[in-house]
């Protein structure tokens, strides 16, 4: 799992490298990065599922337990995660020089900012705990699939949480606490729909319909709040 | 309380060896005549930037800059739009770096790695764009990149400098009610205050403003240049101040520089200068340029250029 994470860490850094260094635009460099490791986990895999090591599809152990197998495993680490990088963001440097630089990369340079440094170790940040996510999910599902489909759902719902929550698909803004709003909006809406029986087919139609409903009153409102001056 | 600069404390004069070279120095100079200034208040040579040139690409936008800066002086400096005050001022202070020439401070040789290499050796700036962050509140804007932490966590002190900004906030004269909001919701003039404020705050012992007064209403702008005029009187900071209206110029500084081909063209105390001329020698510039456009023209034979 420590290598896990460490691969993931070190695909952070270079993609933070290309980003921060060679100058290429964040969107593109990870999308390059997506299909470069999908690629290669086909290759490396032979088109195979592994078991995932330390789990059983028959009995979780504890370990298993902690990381992704327990009921209610993942939702206690991204709410430990939420709580831990809302309080980085808030009090640390670090998270200040982070919304710094995601604002005015120029005017944070001018401040003496070290803004590659800072691009450079939060695509690390962002690439462990996308590292996280994937043990989280391979130990919850006893294996791992390479399959570049499955994977790129989990993808789109984590952009789809971070976007309704907030944050610019470009790169600049947003908050910890709106992306967790954001996923829990995306999951309450799924569980709510299955749970009152909606047809499987219709699960996507409604789901991006309310998607598009929430944004547009959320863009009311904010024109609302900042129209009267209380934004 | 501030952090204090780890440069040489701002009363500390010239050696002797050291004025006697700076002296030298100047003396060999052939542009731009080195001049006293007639101010009480202005001491010995602080800051000494030479033979300075800057280009971008195929652009030259510094070719031969001399400048001297004395302790306790307020130096304006005027030049049109892209005539490369701004780079002078980002060179000065680490952002850029130089093609050719060199630097001295306190008469030893200065070389800027960064701005906080720069701010160290006690140089600070307000940048042309301010350099704020709109997302972040007015007092982490101010304290950013000074940020005071707690010991032994390094957790960031916020209640501290949400004080500590207040209270320079307040010395500057500038109303800003609240300080936890992000300084995007604030106007042009607010948050010119807000840069000011913290590049004072910070206790330099030369600070370069870029600008000050743009974006600023009659009444910020006063405000501003009376806390330049307090500054003065202290006695303690040298300021090169970039600026465009003439009047300010003569008001506020004790000697203006003017930049005119990558050069400085102008070196006079503003005791010795009026409006009249240095409207009269951007007049001319003017005048200059358009006779070489309209040659320029006229030699690649194109139909010729009538005269507006």
């Amino acid at each position: 799992m420590i290598l896990a994470l460490l691969g993931s860490c070190i695909i952070g850094l270079v993609n933070g490298f290309f980003i921060a260094v060679v100058g290429i635009s964040s969107f593109v460099a990870t999308f390059g990065m997506l299909f470069t490791i999908s690629g290669l986990t086909l290759v490396i895999s032979h088109s195979a599922p592994v078991g995932t090591p330390g789990t059983s599809s028959l009995h979780v152990e504890t370990f298993a337990k902690i990381f992704g197998g327990g009921t209610y495993s993942e939702l206690i680490w991204a709410l430990a995660i939420v709580v831990l990088l809302q309080l980085v963001l808030t009090f640390t440097r670090w998270g200040i020089y982070t919304v710094a630089v995601g604002g005015n990369r120029l005017g944070s340079a001018e401040a003496g900012v070290r803004v590659r440094l800072v691009l450079i170790r939060n695509f690390v940040l962002c690439a462990g705990l996308a590292g996280l996510v994937g043990v989280l999910e391979a130990v919850r599902t006893v294996t791992a699939t390479p399959d570049p489909s499955g994977s790129n759902e989990i993808l789109f719902q984590a952009i789809a949480a971070a976007v309704i929550g907030g944050t610019l698909l470009l790169g600049g803004s947003g908050t910890v606490v709106g992306a967790l709003i954001g996923a829990l909006f995306l999951g309450i809406l799924h569980d709510g729909l299955i749970i009152k029986g909606v047809s499987a087919d219709y699960l996507d139609l409604y789901l991006g319909l309310a998607i598009i409903l929430v944004m547009t009153i959320n863009v009311f409102v904010q024109k609302v709040r900042t129209g009267s001056g209380l934004a | 309380m501030p952090e204090s600069s780890s440069g040489p404390p701002p009363e500390e004069p010239l050696l002797p060896a050291e004025q006697v070279a700076a002296d030298e120095a100047r003396a060999g100079e052939g542009t731009a005549s080195p001049s006293s200034s007639s101010e009480p208040g202005v001491g010995g040579e602080l800051l000494r930037v030479e033979r300075i040139a800057k280009s971008f690409g195929p652009i030259a936008a510094l070719h031969d800059i001399n400048l001297t800066l004395k302790k306790g002086e307020v130096l304006g400096l005027l030049g049109d739009n892209g005539s490369g005050k701004s780079t002078l001022i980002k060179i000065i202070t680490g952002f850029q770096k130089q093609d050719a020439g060199e630097m001295f401070l306190h008469g030893k040789p200065y070389e800027p790695k960064s701005v906080d290499d720069a701010r160290e050796q006690g140089i600070d700036t307000v940048f042309q764009d301010l350099a704020l962050i709109d997302e972040l509140s007015v007092y982490q804007n101010m304290f950013l990149r000074r940020e005071r932490v707690h010991k032994p966590i390094p957790f960031l002190s916020n209640a501290f400098m949400k004080k500590e900004a207040r209270k320079a906030l307040d010395e500057i004269g500038i109303n800003i009610p609240r300080l936890d909001v992000p300084v995007a919701r604030l106007s042009g003039g607010q948050r010119q205050s807000i840069a000011v404020a913290r590049t004072v705050y910070e206790e330099a012992n030369i600070i370069l403003l870029d600008e000050p007064l743009a974006a600023m209403g009659a009444k910020e702008g006063a405000m501003i240049l009376e806390l330049i005029q307090r500054l003065k009187e202290e006695g303690n900071v040298s300021i090169i101040m970039v600026l465009h209206n003439y009047v300010h110029v003569l008001a506020t500084c004790d000697r203006v520089n003017l930049i005119q081909d990558g050069r400085i063209g102008l070196d006079k105390p503003t005791a010795e200068t009026s409006v009249e001329e240095l409207t009269q020698i951007v007049v001319d510039e003017y005048r200059r340029a358009r006779e070489e456009a309209v040659a320029a023209d006229t030699a690649r034979a194109a139909p010729p250029t009538p005269a507006r």
